[in-house]
């Protein structure tokens, strides 16, 4: 081995990961060569230098700038870009869907006098209609289960947009089922629904958080 | 990353928590500044989530981040008013870190203020080979995909970069 290569071979094996010792041939050319020798001892003494030379640690104030950087950046994607959208839409889809399979099977004034019954009180209380809304809410929480799926982080966001979604679609329905309600209560029931909807997509979004999940590929 | 490419922040703390000190040893050997190098550490993480989509895994996340960082030390010594010099830069103790012990503070006086020095005097292609083999711990391969060159090449800067270094510092 000429001297060039045997340098090569040296910085080689000095740079390899656990390296340091060198191999076979260089040390038979290293007996032998006092300019090569000198040369990787030295490459090795400031090798381990560097090594030694401390690391930096940033200040905490960075980490949470970074963080709170990343959290507006995924805001604006989830509110400003139509693929921030696309699991609030899957989530309230699948509220929607399961919600108006619930008002078939049990139509809006039979779970309003079934929760005038649980809660025995007048036919003019605002409570049964509000717990009613509230309750078609509920299969939200399994679109706010599969958005978890899709988006592992920053569901809130997302279950709220799903929620406003659900809202706006189910509402006109609502609304017409509702007829025979005075005003008022069908404020209520509107307003039930409203709000179990949020409250219900949070919970299917706790409920996802607390069960380990495997998140979807995207 | 699969969790950060869907967007969890908490995810990211992890990915912030596992690379932090080793992109911020990298960037303010390289710039020498401590304050460009926090901004610069910033704005590695910050690009990386808004190209997290860009993202491959048949890149190790490390090389992804570290290729980032790179570029931004590109960008900020190519930039009109930068905050560095190739002379030397701040003094060691604008460097060290203020929360570390006095014997940490003592070797980054005395180590940094000679290595640092010398570093710094390297040619930018010397430096950045330097810095991400010996002090961000990569390996060659990786080095050369950050730099966009060939292996061969990282081996002939790295031995170049030794040699001026020890040149620059003298006996050790």
């Amino acid at each position: 081995m000429d001297c060039e290569r045997v340098r090569e071979a040296g910085l080689a094996a000095l740079t390899a990961e656990g390296g340091g010792t060198w191999p076979a041939e260089v040390a038979a050319h290293l007996g032998g060569c006092e300019a090569c020798r000198a040369e990787l001892e030295a490459s090795r003494q400031l090798w381990a230098l560097l090594g030694e030379w401390p690391g930096t640690t940033p200040p905490v104030e960075v980490r949470a700038r970074v963080l709170r950087g990343v959290r507006r950046q995924f805001l604006k994607e989830s509110v400003l870009t139509v693929s921030g959208w696309v699991p609030a839409v899957l989530a309230a889809a699948i509220g929607v869907g399961l919600s108006l399979g619930l008002s078939l099977l049990v139509p809006y004034p039979v779970l309003v006098a079934l929760c005038r019954d649980a809660l025995a009180v007048s036919d003019v209380h605002l409570g049964p209609y509000l717990m009613a809304g509230a309750a078609y809410g509920l299969p939200l929480a399994a679109g706010g289960w599969v958005l978890r799926r899709r988006v592992p982080g920053g569901g809130v966001i997302g279950s709220v947009e799903a929620s406003l979604l659900f809202f706006v679609i189910l509402a006109p329905y609502a609304i017409a089922q509702c007829r025979e309600f005075p005003p008022a209560l069908q404020a209520a029931f509107v307003g039930g629904l409203a709000g179990g909807a949020v409250l219900w997509s949070l919970a299917g979004l706790g409920v996802a958080r607390m069960a380990p999940l495997r998140p979807a590929r995207r | 990353m699969e969790a950060v490419q869907a967007g969890s922040t908490g995810a990211f703390q992890v990915l912030y928590d596992r690379h932090h000190r080793a992109l911020f040893t990298f960037l303010i050997r390289a710039l020498g500044d401590r304050r460009a190098a926090e901004d610069l550490l910033q704005e590695t993480f910050l690009r990386a989530f808004a190209r997290r989509a860009e993202y491959r895994p048949a890149a190790a996340v490390r090389t992804w981040l570290f290729t980032i960082a790179r570029n931004l030390v590109v960008d900020e010594y190519r930039r009109p008013g930068a905050r560095l010099t190739s002379e030397g830069g701040q003094t060691p103790e604008a460097i060290a870190d203020p929360g570390a012990s006095p014997l940490e503070r003592a070797e980054a006086t005395e180590l940094g203020r000679r290595l640092g020095a010398a570093v710094r005097r390297l040619p930018p292609a010397q430096r950045e080979v330097l810095l991400l083999s010996r002090v961000a711990g990569l390996d060659v391969s990786e080095v050369a995909e950050i730099t966009g060159t060939s292996p061969g090449a990282v081996r002939v800067a790295l031995h170049r970069a030794l040699r001026r270094l020890g040149e620059l510092l003298g006996p050790v």
